[in-house]
């Protein structure tokens, strides 16, 4: 164990900035990669079902 | 002879060319690799902060590195595997692998993105300078580029078959980079430190620090595999527009 409370573990001995802002971009980019390819999948999706829904209609 | 004898193992490997096939054998992997990726995370974090010492002569800065190091790591490895799909897309003319890479490099691009990000913000404290033009970050700067140049050429060609092709000789070409950001630290007097651990050499970090790096690194490379596959099945879906089996999968969904 590292640290003596919640307050010295978020100063990280004083280079608070550089690791939470090196951990806190990373955490950015991991969850909008995320969310970015569930929501491209998810679209490809649906347009896959309109399609179909468009294509019951004319038969 | 030899051709019926060894048609077995060629058609199973094939099978998964076929974009149905690929489509349900990533949607099985995915799942797995983001569940494996999230707990190493945790893992690899708790062992980063709570069980990796203080460094004596970095203090807390030096905790930088087990992104960092992930970070860099993959933005090479991604690099080379999307190169290697380009190439045998180009050779067997297979669609799959093609997406493959086209799937592949925003990751990457994210993670050169990070490898610059974070290693900005540790050379600042442990150099007392976010940027210099030393060889392995301006190799890296290029990587990162390179990346985006895959990605600005594929986009740029309407024919998606051509603009596989256009943006698989980039990622071909672009791959002579990779020794070069490897090797950078041994070749050129270099700002950046040499490798903390390599090959048949023993590593020059402590126990715990070395065991939170490489359990953060898996995790980033498992989290890379269910990134580039959740995205390669989006891009088959779209590029098989109008097929029989993507809107009866539409169906089964709704």
């Amino acid at each position: 164990m590292n640290w003596g409370g919640w307050h010295e573990f978020v100063n990280m001995g004083g280079y608070a900035r550089y690791v939470w802002g090196a951990y806190g971009v990373v955490a950015l980019a991991v969850v909008i990669e995320i969310v970015g390819v569930r929501m491209r999948l998810a679209r490809a999706l649906r347009a896959g079902r309109t399609r179909r829904a468009r294509v019951r209609t004319r038969q | 002879m030899h051709e019926t004898t060894s048609a077995p193992s060629g058609i199973h490997l094939f099978h998964y060319a076929s974009p149905p096939e690929f489509y349900r054998l990533a949607g099985k992997v995915v799942p797995a690799a983001a569940a494996i990726a999230a707990l190493l995370a945790l893992a690899g974090l708790y062992l980063g902060f709570f069980v990796a010492p203080t460094d004596a002569q970095q203090g807390e800065a030096y905790r930088i590195m087990f992104v960092h190091v992930p970070a860099a790591w993959m933005a090479m490895f991604v690099y080379i595997v999307m190169a290697f799909w380009a190439a045998v897309g180009f050779i067997f003319n297979t669609r799959i692998s093609s997406i493959m890479a086209s799937a592949l490099a925003p990751t990457g691009a994210s993670m050169a993105f990070l490898s610059l990000w974070t290693g900005a913000l540790w050379g600042r404290p442990a150099w007392g300078t976010y940027w210099d033009w030393d060889a392995r970050m301006t190799s890296t700067l290029i990587l990162l580029f390179l990346y985006m140049g895959f990605m600005a050429l594929h986009s740029a060609i309407d024919d998606v078959r051509r603009a596989d092709k256009a943006a698989g000789v980039l990622a071909l070409v672009g791959v002579v980079n990779v020794p070069i950001i490897y090797f950078s630290v041994q070749w050129w007097n270099s700002l950046h430190q040499g490798s903390s651990i390599s090959l048949g050499r023993a590593p020059t970090i402590a126990a715990p620090m070395l065991a939170a790096m490489l359990v953060m690194a898996l995790a980033f490379w498992m989290y890379c595999i269910a990134a580039a596959l959740t995205r390669a099945r989006a891009i088959v879906l779209e590029r098989e527009r109008g097929a029989e089996w993507v809107d009866a999968l539409a169906g089964e969904r709704a």
